[in-house]
C-alpha cells in the first residue's frame, strides 16, 4: 500500500469510527438529557441569571458581548461537564466487547483514539452550536441592540469555546486509554486540572485555554479613561463570570465579592444554590452602568493563533492517547485474574478403580453436549471484572451472607444485609488506598478540633469516592441486577440497606474527626458531621440508582465538595467546617435533603422491581 | 498457511491459559474443542493478535503476527465468543462502520453488507435498532461482520451460541461452503457443530493440546473402549464420581449409562457400584464425544502419573 493510500485509509478510519459513535451516542436519552439541560441553562442565560462583568461593569447585550457571554460561560462549563459526559466511549467497546471485533481489524491506534476524540468533540460541538442559535435568540430578546452581526456573535464560540471543549474531549479519551486514570481517579485529577485550568488565566492571555483573560484585554483596550477614584477602583476588577440571579442594584464591582476572580466553580456553584430557592425569571439582568458598546476582540492573527494552538494540543492529546491505549488486550488491561476452581477441571480416571479402593477425582465433567454456553469467558477470567459471571458477580452470589440471609431469622435478615453491603463497598481496593485512609483517621484524631473540622474532614470525605460512587449504579454496571431483583427481599430493604452501609463507611472514613470533635464537646459540629454521614451516601445512593453510572455522582460531590467544604460557601458546606455553615443549620437541612434523597432512590428502584 | 509454533500465554497472577500450544493448519476446519477454562479464547485471541504470547510465535503465510500483525488482520474475519453491538445503530450502519474500518468503502461496502445480510437471512431486519434484536439475530450480525472483508483466515468462536436449530444447520452449511482454500478456526463446546463439519480437530485441555488429528482418526482412538452398563439409579452418582461417562438414558428404575474406559465396567469391579444383575458392559461404537471425553481423561490421568 502507497503511503497516500494508506493515509486515505486511515482517514476513512477516523471518519468511521468518528461518525459510528456519534451516532450511537446522539440516539441514546442520555443526549436528550443533556440537551434539555442545556436548553435550561439557555433559559438562565436569556432571564440575566449568566452575568459577564469586566472591571464591573458590563456592555450593551450587542452580538459581541452575547456572543462572548456565552461562549465564556458554556466554554467553562462544558470544559468540566463535557469531560464526565463523554468519558465512556472506549469503556463502551470495552464492555460490549465491539473493542475485541475492531482489536482484530487493521485498524491503526491513533485511527481508533483520534477518531473516538472526534465524536467526543463533535457530541460536545452539537451543544455549541445549540448555544450559538440561542445566543442570536437572546439579543433578540433583549433588545438594547438590534443589528445581528454574526460573526461577531459566532466567532466566539469557535474560538473562545471550542479550544477548551475539543481538550475535554481529548483528555476524556486519554484519561480512558490509561488504565489507572478510567475510574473515580481519573474524575478527580481532571476536575482539579479544569480548576488548573482556571487559575492559567490570571497568568496571560496566551495560556489560557478558557479565553477569560482575552476578552478582559480586548475589553480593558476598548474602555474609555478611568475618571476618578470609583472607576480606578471598579477597573482593579477583572472579569467575573457568575451564574445565579444577582442582586436588584449591584453597583459596579459588587459581582467580585460572590466569588473568586475569572467565574470560579464555587462562584458558579454558590449562584446554581442560590437559584435553586429562586425563580429564574424574577432575576434581574445586571445595571448597565456605562452603556459601553463593546465591539468584541478584535480577531487577528495573533489572537487566534494561540487559541489554534489549543485545538492542536488537543489533537496532539487524542494522538498520544493511542500509545498506553491497549488496543482491548485483556493481558494488558489490569485486573486480577481470580485462580480456576480446583474442583472444575478433575475428571476420574479411564479404567474404573477396583472394588474398595478409594478414588481421588471427585466428579465427572458435563459431557459437552449438555454445556451450551461456558460459565465464564477467558476475557472475564483475564480482567476479573466488567461482565456478569465475573468477580464482582460471584462476590454478591456466592458468599457466605447469602445463605444466612436466606435461612435466617426475620430480624437479622436487615443486619445480615448490611453487613454485605458494607464489604461490597468496601472490596476490591489496595492496601494503599486503605493506609491513606487510616492516615486520614488519625490525623483527624490528632488535630486541633478546628483543623479536623475545616480540612481533614473534607479530605477524609473525599477519600472514599470511588467507594461511594458505587452505590445504586452497580447492579446496572455489572448487570446483576436480575439477581438482585429476583431476590426473595421486602420491598426496599436492599435500598434501606445500601444507604445504612454507605452512612457506615462514610461515618467508619470521618470517624477520627467525629471522635476529635466529641472530646472537644463541640455539639454543633458533631450534629453537622453526622448530617454528612445521612448526606454523602443518600446523594450517591440516588444518583447512582437514577443514572446507573458512578459518575454523576462523581461530578456533583467533586462539585459540592469544593464549593462547600472547600470553598467555604455556607448553604453547600455539609461537613459544617465554617461557623457560618453551621449556623446556617446543616445539621438540619442535610439529614431532611438525605432522607429525600432516599425516597427518590427507593421510589426508583421500586419502579425497576414493578 | 497457519503456524502455531510452541505458544505459551501468561497472564498477570500466574495462571498459564496457554503451554507450549503447536500446530500447522493449511486450508480446511479446524475444531478446537476443550472444556471451560481450557484456553480456547486465549488461543483464539492470539491468532486474532488481539493478545500477544507470552512465548512462541503464530506465522501467517511465513509472516510472524506479533511483529507484523497487519498481515494477518487484512486477512482476518473474528467473531469473539462474547462480543456486544451498538444499540441504537441498525444492522446495516453497524455493518458499513466495520466495512469502513476494515478497508471497505463506499459502493463495494454497500454492496458487500447487502450481500451478507441477505447470507444471514437480516435483510428485512436491517434498518431496525440492534437493541430490539434478539440473542440469535445478534449473533447472526456477528457471523456478517465476520465475513465482510471476504476473509482468508476465518475465527469463530462460539458462533452457533444462541441460534435457533434450523439456523445452526444454515451457519454449518455456510461454514462448509466457506472452507474451500481458506482456514477456519471454530472454537465451540458443542461436539455435534464440529463433527459436522470439521476437517481436523484439536482437543485442549488446561492450555495443552491433548489431542489432534482427522475426526476418523480420533473416533479410531475410541474404538472398543465404550460401553453400555445399567445401573441402579441409587448408584448413579458413585458411578459419575468413579467412571468416565458419556451419556445417560432412563430404563424404568434404572439407568443405561454410556461408559468410556480401556474395560468393560464390571470386568474389574467399581467401587459402590454393583450394577444391574451385575452384568458386565456391552459395547458401542464410539462417536466424536466419547473420543473428547477419553482424550481429555487420558491427558489428566497421564499429568497425574507425571
Amino acid at each position: 500500500m502507497s503511503d497516500m493510500a494508506a493515509a486515505a485509509f486511515t482517514l476513512r478510519q477516523v471518519h468511521a469510527i468518528a461518525r459510528a459513535d456519534l451516532r450511537e451516542r446522539r440516539r441514546r436519552f442520555s443526549y436528550l438529557a443533556t440537551l434539555a439541560g442545556t436548553l435550561y441553562f439557555l433559559y438562565l442565560v436569556h432571564a440575566g441569571n449568566v452575568r459577564l462583568t469586566i472591571h464591573g461593569q458590563r456592555g450593551v447585550y450587542n452580538s459581541a458581548w452575547i456572543g462572548t457571554l456565552m461562549a465564556l460561560s458554556v466554554g467553562s462549563l462544558l470544559s468540566l461537564i463535557g469531560f464526565y459526559l463523554v468519558k465512556n466511549t472506549l469503556d463502551g467497546d470495552r464492555r460490549t466487547g465491539v473493542g475485541e471485533i475492531l482489536a482484530a481489524t487493521p485498524m491503526s491506534r491513533a485511527a481508533y483514539t483520534l477518531g473516538k476524540a472526534m465524536s467526543n468533540f463533535s457530541l460536545l460541538a452539537s451543544i455549541l452550536a445549540l448555544c450559538a442559535v440561542a445566543a442570536g435568540i437572546t439579543q433578540l430578546l433583549a433588545r438594547e441592540e438590534a443589528r445581528l452581526d454574526l460573526v461577531a456573535l459566532l466567532l466566539p464560540m469557535a474560538a473562545l469555546a471550542a479550544p477548551p471543549v475539543a481538550l475535554a474531549a481529548a483528555m476524556a479519551v486519554l484519561f480512558e486509554a490509561i488504565a489507572w486514570l478510567r475510574g473515580s481517579l481519573g474524575n478527580v485529577i481532571f476536575f482539579f486540572l479544569w480548576i488548573g485550568w482556571l487559575s492559567l488565566s490570571a497568568i496571560g492571555p496566551g495560556i489560557d485555554p478558557l479565553g477569560f483573560q482575552l476578552v478582559e484585554s480586548s475589553f480593558a483596550r476598548q474602555l474609555p479613561a478611568p475618571a476618578g477614584a470609583a472607576a480606578a477602583a471598579a477597573a482593579r476588577g477583572g472579569i467575573s463570570l457568575n451564574i445565579g440571579p444577582g442582586g436588584p442594584a449591584a453597583p459596579a464591582g459588587a459581582e467580585e465579592s460572590a466569588g473568586p476572580k475569572t467565574g470560579s466553580a464555587a462562584a458558579a456553584a454558590k449562584g446554581a444554590g442560590h437559584q435553586a430557592g429562586r425563580p429564574a425569571g424574577q432575576a434581574p439582568r445586571p445595571p448597565l452602568p456605562s452603556g459601553i458598546h463593546w465591539r468584541g476582540i478584535d480577531w487577528t492573527a495573533a489572537v487566534v493563533a494561540p487559541r489554534l494552538g489549543w485545538l492542536g494540543i488537543a489533537f496532539a492529546i487524542a494522538l498520544v492517547a493511542a500509545l498506553p491505549f491497549s488496543r482491548f488486550d485483556p493481558a494488558r488491561e489490569g485486573g486480577k485474574r481470580p485462580r480456576p476452581s480446583r474442583r472444575a477441571a478433575a475428571t476420574p480416571p479411564l479404567d474404573p478403580a477396583p472394588a474398595g479402593e478409594p478414588v481421588a477425582t471427585p466428579a465427572t465433567p458435563a459431557t459437552p453436549a449438555t454445556s451450551a454456553r461456558p460459565e465464564t469467558s477467558d476475557a472475564a477470567l483475564a480482567t476479573g471484572h466488567g461482565r456478569p459471571g465475573s468477580g464482582l458477580e460471584r462476590r454478591w452470589t456466592g458468599g457466605r451472607w447469602w445463605q444466612e440471609l436466606a435461612a435466617g431469622a426475620p430480624r437479622s435478615r436487615a443486619l445480615v444485609l448490611v453487613i454485605a453491603e458494607l464489604r461490597l463497598l468496601l472490596r476490591g481496593r489496595g492496601f494503599w488506598w486503605y493506609a491513606a485512609a487510616a492516615g486520614l483517621w488519625i490525623g483527624g484524631l490528632a488535630a486541633p478540633a478546628g483543623q479536623a473540622r475545616a480540612t481533614l474532614l473534607a479530605l477524609a470525605w473525599i477519600w472514599p469516592l470511588p467507594l461511594w460512587s458505587e452505590m445504586g449504579a452497580r447492579e446496572a454496571r455489572y448487570g446483576t441486577r436480575p439477581l438482585v431483583l429476583s431476590a426473595p427481599l421486602p420491598p426496599g430493604l436492599q435500598t434501606a440497606a445500601a444507604w445504612a452501609a454507605g452512612i457506615g463507611l462514610t461515618a467508619l472514613a470521618g470517624s477520627g474527626v467525629g471522635l476529635r470533635l466529641a472530646l472537644a464537646g463541640d455539639a454543633r459540629g458533631c450534629g453537622a458531621w453526622l448530617a454528612g454521614c445521612l448526606f454523602i451516601p443518600a446523594l450517591a445512593l440516588a444518583l447512582g440508582t437514577l443514572s446507573g453510572s458512578p459518575r454523576l455522582f462523581e461530578v456533583v460531590y467533586l462539585l459540592l465538595w469544593y464549593a462547600g467544604p472547600m470553598s467555604g460557601v455556607a448553604e453547600l458546606d455539609y461537613t459544617g467546617a465554617t461557623a457560618a455553615a453551621r449556623a446556617a443549620g446543616v445539621a438540619w437541612t442535610y439529614p431532611t435533603l438525605a432522607a429525600a434523597l432516599f425516597t427518590v432512590a427507593w421510589a426508583a428502584r421500586a419502579r425497576r422491581e414493578r | 498457511m497457519l503456524v502455531i509454533d510452541s505458544v505459551d500465554k501468561l497472564y498477570s497472577g500466574g495462571v498459564q491459559a496457554l503451554c507450549g500450544f503447536s500446530i500447522d493448519q493449511g486450508p480446511g476446519i479446524l475444531g478446537l474443542l476443550g472444556p471451560n477454562g481450557a484456553g480456547k479464547s486465549t488461543l483464539m485471541r492470539i491468532l486474532a493478535t488481539v493478545t500477544r504470547p507470552t512465548a512462541g510465535r503464530v506465522l501467517w503465510q511465513g509472516h510472524d503476527v506479533v511483529r507484523h500483525p497487519q498481515e494477518l488482520r487484512r486477512a482476518l474475519g473474528y467473531l469473539p465468543q462474547d462480543f456486544g453491538v451498538y444499540p441504537n445503530l441498525s444492522a446495516r450502519e453497524f455493518l458499513a462502520y466495520l466495512a469502513a474500518v476494515k478497508g471497505l468503502a463506499g459502493r463495494r461496502a454497500r454492496a458487500r453488507v447487502d450481500e451478507l445480510l441477505e447470507l444471514v437471512n437480516l435483510t428485512a431486519a436491517g434498518r431496525r435498532p440492534l437493541g430490539s434484536f434478539s440473542g440469535g439475530m445478534r449473533q447472526r450480525v456477528g457471523i456478517a461482520q465476520a465475513l465482510l472483508n471476504d476473509p482468508r483466515l476465518l475465527i469463530v468462536d462460539e458462533p452457533t451460541a444462541g441460534l435457533d436449530p434450523e439456523e445452526r444447520v444454515r451457519f454449518r452449511g455456510l461454514l462448509s461452503d466457506l472452507a474451500g482454500e481458506r482456514v477456519v478456526i471454530l472454537s465451540t463446546h458443542i461436539v455435534s457443530d464440529v463433527e459436522a463439519v470439521a476437517t481436523e480437530i484439536a482437543i485442549i485441555d488446561r492450555g495443552r493440546l491433548v489431542a489432534h488429528g482427522a475426526p476418523e482418526a480420533l473416533l479410531r482412538t475410541v474404538e472398543g473402549r465404550v460401553w453400555e452398563w445399567t445401573v441402579a439409579s441409587s448408584e448413579l452418582a458413585a458411578a459419575r464420581q468413579r467412571l468416565v461417562i458419556s451419556g445417560t438414558a432412563r430404563r424404568g428404575t434404572d439407568v443405561a449409562l454410556r461408559v468410556v474406559g480401556e474395560q468393560a465396567p464390571t470386568l474389574s469391579g467399581v467401587s459402590g457400584v454393583a450394577g444391574a444383575a451385575g452384568a458386565a458392559g456391552a459395547a458401542l461404537p464410539p462417536s466424536l464425544e466419547d473420543a473428547y471425553l477419553y482424550a481429555i481423561a487420558m491427558a489428566r490421568q497421564n499429568r497425574r502419573a507425571a
